[in-house]
């Protein structure tokens, strides 16, 4: 029997412990960025000596790892692009993106490595697939304009892999061709610099300069975030590769969370060929989110349901306060590094991959000496305390505790 | 001095100089009539003027109706340097003053005056020639002249202009008639001016004067030059020759004939003659009778696939150098196969040539307009060496052969207003259509391509918003309508599309903001199209250095908005939605950022989403002399009223011919559109590498 060939699970990764999260939580593949070439410059990017561990790690657990290469070169950003492709390689990438024909033809010329070819590009036909077909591109994604009907025909009319955007963050102009950042700021969008000035507050006036809009700086270009999850298994019959979750910039808890929740419903929709409660789902989703979601442009050309005018950011309902380090099943001890700050004695949520959530109650906070502590105050720290013994929850790996925000 | 060459596709005008020779004989012929002549189109070298000076003296000596008696009365005439004025004019001069003397510098006294003197002395007319003038003296006892073995023809030209005021004599040659086709001129224009002669065998004779009212003569353009430009309209794109005259009897001329028979695309439009992009077959000539075209038919059938065949160039070893072994040595650099029999020769040309040739000119002025011709219509770079000898008959002719290079001037169209309005100094009209990102519903398209096509514009058709899975079907049915046209495209799947229809070559490729260095620019470059188009937040020395690595052809924004934004979302349309507003969102709007300073951002909504552009006009106005590479130069019109339009593009335009400096042409900018920034020519954008935060 062949084995099916399953769609491509793709998360962000900002260093390498979200890589490491990430991979632990259900990704198939993650993108990463470099210190060369790389756009979301203010993303924590990786050295090489980073890409090496994360490929290490990621093929570990069957995983493959991408880079980004896809700032729109200066001629003064040309040199070294070879060789640097070459040092990827090396340290185990298996495929780059890059919106530069440039970097697509060094990749396929130089190394063994797939080359992708970044939304930067704005692909939304699959003659424009075909273009790079031919150009050699092993995969397209897809410009975040494209419909679930376009992207299925897309798919259909294309022969190499297409790679569609799930969820996060949406350029509101066609990527690529966004100045706004590089003229209001003169920070260059396209290499990394990105001052999301859609999102800024503007007034509207008609030609004669006269105000037509209400209230003062009421307009905004910003859009909400991406949320497919209905369309995931309209993803998986379109044939598409892969399935792109964005924000390289994005925290721990919440990549954990995204790439958690859609690996549980591509998993049952592949067992099960449906989604019994996909309210669920949404309802884990939103614990992690700060932003308001929507379905894009997956319906069709957005409505006033997708944009956000007065945006007020929607505070998630779950907090992240820190990774489990060890515990200790016989006497119910749980070791825990901290990130943001709580009290004792009361419920967190556990979040483990494959599992999903479960409520624990916590006792007293202590710290490394054995201290009793007011509270958990300083992020990095390692403090403990105790909970139920021989909870199952808490004999994984990779598990993050959260609290609910009143 | 070495001059590079490389190919380039030639589109423009040329006005060729106007015929030094039929300026000195129109002036010469001038003095037979009484009534007022106007010259026109008069070519005003030293030479020519130096026959207007002698001319107006001596008709300022008619009018006074002196005659000179005594031993000292003479008529002084200045010839200068030129040649042509005393030997066409002194046989008349004499006849009307009794006594010239003919001055000018040393060199001319030194050139040979055989046969006057000898018909002079026969005649009893007192001939003194010394080292820096010649004196004439005396009266014609007779009209029919014999002229043996005359060295040049413009001494039978000044006999003919004598026999003409006389309307009487004749004039028998004796030996070997030489550049018959010069008499001929002389023959022509006396024509002209009513005087007829008629021909037997080697005489001359005065048939009669017509009484002909003229008032007004056009001078022709010299055709010499024709054969090179026209070559360069053959294998470029188009070449139009204004104010020709078809029927001229210039040997230089019979090149269009040659070409006609062979597949060139020359059409004749009114008075002017345009030359297309042909496919020439090979050709068979026989130069005997214009023997000076032979180098650039040399050049010419290397170029053709298959066999020609040039007869009758014995004569071509005479020239400047010998120009059968000139243009064979140069032709062997590019691999070229070339057979010399006794009085012809056979070259086996190829389409296909790829040019590093180092080219000799053996200070051959018709050898290095030949293969300058010949390297800017083949690949690769060709090396002319001794450039400067073409001085020798055209000082001009790289300067006019770069003119054919120059960049053309293309606004975006959105309406038959601004069309209309600008139609007179653009090459090129983007025309904005449902495919373009921003154009006018009421457009109608197919008057605009007729306008265009009217008036020599070239028509390019807005292909350039990003185009859906189920638009394809639509687009390709539009691509089918106008598929003689250039397309403007930023989609790469539309360009798949042209590739497909295989309309590569007619592909203005502009993604807009994503070309940013010459490699990339190199790359799409190589798949053929037309032209592709460089980022505008890049700078003015990025786009030099962009261009001498590649090369490319380059479309590009000179003046205007530069759309800074574009979304497929209807921002406006769900705004006003959300807010329960009511206005007009139909029109421009701008959008105002207080935070960061009065910035007032245009801003458009259609069916094809919403569009933002700079608070500025870009201009590079000031770099325009170091851009003069570009293939177009581009005008976006939004926002800017018709007129303005116009005289910024004419602005534009004469700065480029250097009809005012740049200085000038920044304060009319600045009068007609004083919203004008740099943008980013000479500051990069900032790249953010450092880490802000973990």
């Amino acid at each position: 029997m062949i084995k099916e060939k399953r769609i491509e699970l793709l998360a962000p990764a900002g260093d390498l412990e979200r890589l490491k999260y990430a991979v632990k939580y259900g990704a198939d593949a993650v993108f990463i960025g470099g210190l060369s070439f790389s756009l979301r410059s203010m993303a924590s990017n990786f050295t090489l000596e980073d890409i090496k561990e994360g490929c290490e790690f990621a093929h570990k657990y069957g995983s493959r790892v991408h880079v980004t290469c896809n700032i729109v070169m200066h001629n003064s950003d040309l040199e070294g692009v070879k060789e640097y492709l070459k040092e990827l390689e090396n340290c185990g990438v298996d495929a780059i993106i890059a919106s530069s024909p440039t970097i697509i033809r060094c990749v396929k010329q130089y190394t063994k490595m797939e080359a992708h070819v970044s939304t930067q590009q704005s692909i939304t036909n699959s003659k424009g697939v075909k273009f790079f077909e031919s150009f050699g591109a092993d995969r397209v994604v897809l410009g975040r304009e494209c419909s679930m009907e376009q992207i299925k025909d897309i798919v259909k009319n294309s022969s190499i892999d297409i790679e569609a955007f799930i969820h996060g963050g949406m350029c509101a102009s066609f990527s690529g061709r966004c100045m706004l950042s590089n003229i209001l700021t003169n920070r260059d969008a396209n290499r990394g610099g990105c001052a999301q000035s859609c999102r800024w507050d503007y007034d509207i006036l008609d030609k004669d300069m006269k105000k037509i809009s209400v209230d003062d700086h009421s307009f905004t270009m910003s859009s909400t975030d991406l949320n497919a999850l209905d369309y995931i298994p309209a993803m998986i019959d379109a044939g598409v590769t892969s399935l792109k979750i964005e924000g390289r910039m994005k925290s721990l808890y919440y990549i954990s969370n995204v790439v958690g929740t859609y690996r549980r419903v591509i998993d049952e929709y592949y067992k099960t060929h449906q989604i019994k409660d996909m309210n669920q789902y949404k309802k884990d989703m939103s614990r992690g989110e700060n932003r308001e979601v929507s379905h894009g442009f997956l319906a069709g050309d957005v409505t006033i349901n997708e944009e956000i005018y007065n945006e007020v950011a929607l505070k998630p309902n779950q907090e992240f306060v820190g990774l489990v380090k060890s515990y200790e099943s016989e006497t119910g001890k749980v070791t825990i590094e901290v990130r943001n700050a709580f009290d004792g004695n009361r419920d967190l949520e556990v979040m483990a991959p494959h599992l999903g959530r479960t409520r624990i109650h916590i006792g007293d906070l202590f710290d490394n000496f054995g201290n009793v502590l007011e509270g958990a105050r300083k992020p990095q720290t390692i403090i403990y305390f105790y909970t139920e013994k021989n909870l199952d929850v808490l004999k994984g790996e990779y598990l993050l505790l959260s609290k609910t925000i009143d | 001095m070495d001059k590079v060459i490389r190919k380039f596709n030639a589109k423009g005008e040329v006005r060729l100089p106007s015929s030094k020779s039929y300026s000195h004989r129109y002036l010469i012929a001038s003095l037979l009539t009484s009534d007022e002549v106007i010259i026109e189109n008069l070519n005003k070298c030293d030479d020519v003027l130096a026959t207007l000076s002698c001319v107006n003296k001596l008709k300022e000596f008619q009018q006074i109706k002196k005659v000179f008696t005594g031993d000292s009365d003479v008529l002084i005439l200045d010839s200068k340097a030129s040649g042509s004025t005393i030997r066409m004019l002194l046989p008349l001069a004499l006849e009307i003053t009794n006594s010239t003397k003919f001055i000018g510098d040393e060199s001319l006294f030194s050139r040979p005056f055989e046969s006057f003197e000898e018909i002079f002395l026969n005649q009893n007319i007192t001939f003194k020639k010394d080292l820096n003038s010649l004196c004439v003296k005396g009266t014609f006892k007779s009209y029919d002249f014999i002229v043996k073995n005359p060295k040049s023809s413009q001494f039978i030209s000044g006999l003919l202009f004598l026999i003409a005021y006389k309307q009487k004599g004749s004039i028998e040659i004796v030996g070997d008639v030489v550049s018959r086709s010069y008499i001929e001129m002389t023959l022509k224009v006396l024509n002209d001016f009513g005087y007829n002669f008629e021909l037997k065998e080697n005489k001359i004779v005065f048939d009669k004067k017509i009484v002909t009212k003229i008032d007004t003569i056009k001078v022709e353009s010299d055709m010499s030059a024709l054969p090179y430009f026209a070559v360069l309209g053959i294998t470029g794109e188009e070449v139009v020759f204004k104010d020709i005259n078809f029927d001229t009897i210039q040997n230089d001329f019979s090149f269009v004939d040659v070409m006609q028979k062979y597949g060139g695309n020359f059409v004749k439009k009114d008075n002017d003659l345009i030359v297309r992009k042909s496919e020439l077959k090979p050709f068979e000539v026989d130069i005997s009778n214009c023997i000076d075209l032979g180098p650039i038919f040399f050049s010419l059938a290397s170029m053709i696939n298959g066999r020609s065949i040039i007869r009758g160039i014995e004569r071509l070893r005479l020239k400047e150098s010998d120009r059968i072994s000139s243009m064979i040595n140069e032709l062997s650099k590019l691999n070229i196969e070339i057979v010399l029999k006794e009085s012809e020769v056979e070259i086996k040309g190829s389409n296909n040539l790829h040019s590093t040739a180092i080219f000799e000119t053996y200070n051959d002025h018709r050898i290095a307009m030949a293969l300058s011709v010949l390297g800017a219509s083949i690949d690769g770079t060709s090396t002319i060496k001794n450039y400067e000898c073409v001085n020798k008959s055209y000082t001009n002719f790289f300067k006019d052969m770069s003119l054919l290079n120059k960049p053309r001037l293309t606004a975006s169209i959105y309406t038959l207003d601004t069309l209309n309005n600008v139609k007179k100094c653009i090459n090129c009209a983007v025309l904005n259509n449902f495919y373009s990102y921003i154009y006018e519903e009421n457009f109608d398209l197919d008057k605009a391509i007729e306008i265009c096509l009217e008036n020599g514009i070239e028509p390019i058709i807005g292909l350039n918003r990003i185009i859906m899975e189920d638009e394809l079907g639509d687009v390709s049915s539009f691509i089918d309508k106008y598929s003689r046209f250039k397309f403007l495209v930023s989609d790469l799947g539309v360009v798949t599309l042209l590739e497909e229809k295989g309309l590569t070559a007619q592909i203005i490729y502009d993604p807009d903001t994503l070309i940013c260095n010459s490699s990339d620019l190199n790359i799409y470059q190589s798949f053929g199209f037309d032209s592709t188009s460089l980022s505008n937040e890049i700078t003015v020395q990025n786009i030099i250095d962009s261009y001498n690595i590649t090369k490319a052809d380059i479309f590009y924004q000179v003046f205007g908005r530069k759309m800074m934004f574009y979304s497929k979302r209807k921002l406006i349309k769900l705004y006003k939605q959300h807010k329960n507003l009511n206005f007009d969102s139909k029109q421009l709007m701008y959008l105002d950022e207080k935070k960061r300073g009065d910035t007032f951002l245009p801003t458009l909504e259609n069916k094809n989403g919403f569009f933002v552009f700079r608070g500025y006009n870009i201009s590079l106005l000031k770099e325009i002399n170091n851009l003069k590479f570009l293939k177009y130069m581009f005008f976006e019109s939004l926002t800017i009223n018709d007129d303005s339009l116009r005289e910024i593009i004419q602005t534009y335009s004469d700065v480029l011919c250097s009809k005012i400096s740049v200085e000038e042409g920044l304060n009319n900018i600045k009068t007609l559109e004083p919203n004008v920034e740099d943008g980013f020519a000479y500051s990069d954008t900032v790249y953010v590498k450092e880490k802000v935060h973990q």
